[in-house]
């Protein structure tokens, strides 16, 4: 289980300190899917260095079953695919970076990557560089890389708000097949509301500046999602009541 | 794709050569009426005889080659790992930044004087300066590309755990490499240009620009013609052969 205990984080602008995050609370079921919805702005990619100890809080406290922050193995998708993975690396070369590093003998370093690239239907591809595959096809990359590694915690940070809107559900479709086989606890942020609740367990609502959680919806959808649930009465109720507690509610 | 067809290929080899062959055409001309004096322009047929009868050329052509190779070697092998460690640590950089940008102000050439009193007269003191000269040049090009390096993979190594030589070495420098390579095309132009400049100083018998200065002074100007072609011929050649290597190595630039 992850847990966030009342992470604050102000910073310095000029002589005045901005609160940019005021005291968040959250647990993080272990193998649990939690969307973080919020405004622009509003600190949620500074709430994900926090959690993946890149940013120290300048209050409070983030552990993984007791252990520390710094110590917590995570895999991080960025929304620029572009600028993450690495250009001179092939695709496989690219997946299996992180165990490279962790020392991972070459034959497993094959097994996962390979297994990775099939999952997501990119192993036709794996000798090409980076920059000859697609928007789309660039993100899984990334998505499959931060995976290698077994992550305690996948923190991913709008990574399709730079595809199209199909290119997007059919990723979102293929991260979660890959989710659902790897049952990797996963924290993502997102401002498009349909995504946040079509993945999720649970959905964090976030206010405005300073951030703090406005409220958690649970999302009842049963799982195996399909692109039809999000159309049904369900999934439009909840939408409707995440909506309003986005704009009404104080 | 439409470049690559058999025509438009034929086309481009003429775009390239007709400027050359105007050029040969019009100095034939100028030499044949004798527009100029047969004293400071020889004929291009002329040229092109030593260029090919004189068997020491390819002695001279040798030498030079092999003064630009050693000191651009030692270029590389000096500042491409000094300019990454200056823009890695903020502290090198601090400390350095001063002296580079002064040395970088004065001219090579200036101290090659300098370095004739330290080396001696013979190839020590050229390849000393030719590192000089290319070293800075490509010190501050792998700085640069240090800095330039996109802030997010760095910040990506990091949420993988990586740091100190392991981030360097897997993540920095072939972040670097592409700006690296700026500097070592442009520093394996200025090598060249220090050792012609060298050769006619002092302390060699052998080698392009002792030839050409030779030449000038007994108005073999034929020949020195000739050597300036072949450093011409040395100058592009180099260049070319930077530009495969380049673009087989940082085969992402640009994309």
């Amino acid at each position: 289980m992850i847990s966030l205990q009342s992470i604050t984080k102000e910073f310095k602008k000029g002589h005045d300190m901005v609160k940019v995050i005021d005291g968040i609370d959250l647990e993080i079921k272990k193998g649990e899917f939690v969307t973080v919805f919020g405004p622009n702005g509003s600190g949620k990619t500074t709430l994900l260095n926090i959690v993946a100890g890149i940013d120290k809080p300048t209050a409070g406290d983030v552990s993984i079953d007791n252990k520390k922050a710094a110590d917590i193995n995570v895999g991080y998708v960025f929304q620029n695919y572009n600028e993450s993975l690495f250009p001179w690396k092939t695709v496989f070369e690219n997946v299996i970076f992180p165990l490279e590093i962790a020392k991972i003998g070459k034959k497993e370093c094959v097994k996962i990557g390979e297994h990775l690239l099939i999952k997501v239907g990119l192993l036709h591809l794996k000798d090409k560089y980076v920059y000859e595959l697609s928007g789309g096809q660039r993100q899984l990359v990334s998505i499959c890389r931060a995976m290698a590694q077994k992550p305690d915690l996948l923190i991913m940070d709008e990574p399709f708000s730079s595809l199209d809107y199909s290119t997007t559900r059919k990723m979102e479709l293929n991260l979660l097949d890959v989710w659902e086989e790897q049952k990797i606890t996963t924290l993502f942020v997102s401002h498009d509301i349909d995504e946040a609740i079509f993945l999720a367990d649970r959905v964090v609502v976030l206010s405005p500046l300073p951030s703090k959680i406005k409220k958690i919806f649970e999302v009842k959808l049963p799982r195996p999602r399909t692109l039809d649930m999000l159309a049904s009465s369900e999934f439009t109720q909840l939408r409707n009541e995440i909506l309003h507690t986005f704009e009404y509610e104080k | 794709m439409r470049y690559f067809t058999h025509l438009s290929m034929k086309n481009k080899i003429l775009h390239y050569c007709v400027v050359p062959i105007l050029i040969v055409i019009l100095w034939q001309i100028v030499s044949y009426c004798k527009l100029v004096s047969p004293l400071f322009l020889a004929s291009p047929y002329e040229v092109v005889k030593h260029l090919f009868q004189n068997g020491l050329m390819i002695i001279d052509l040798s030498y030079t080659l092999y003064r630009v190779l050693v000191g651009f070697t030692l270029a590389v092998a000096i500042g491409v790992p000094v300019g990454l460690l200056m823009g890695y640590s903020n502290k090198v950089y601090n400390s350095m930044e001063f002296v580079i940008e002064f040395f970088r102000g004065i001219p090579t050439t200036a101290l090659f004087p300098l370095f004739l009193l330290i080396f001696g007269i013979g190839d020590g003191a050229k390849f000393a300066v030719t590192a000089w000269g290319a070293g800075l040049v490509i010190l501050v090009n792998s700085m640069y590309g240090v800095h330039l390096g996109k802030e997010l993979r760095i910040r990506v190594a990091k949420t993988m755990k990586i740091s100190g030589f392991t981030l360097c070495r897997k993540v920095i420098f072939p972040e670097a490499l592409p700006q690296i390579f700026n500097g070592l095309r442009v520093a394996i132009s200025i090598s060249l240009i220090i050792v012609i400049v060298t050769e006619m100083f002092i302390g060699t018998e052998i080698g392009l620009g002792k030839r050409i200065i030779d030449a000038q002074l007994v108005y073999q100007t034929a020949d020195m013609y000739a050597a300036i072609l072949m450093t011409g011929i040395l100058g592009f050649m180099l260049n070319k052969i930077m530009m495969i290597f380049e673009k087989k190595v940082v085969h992402w630039k640009g994309k």
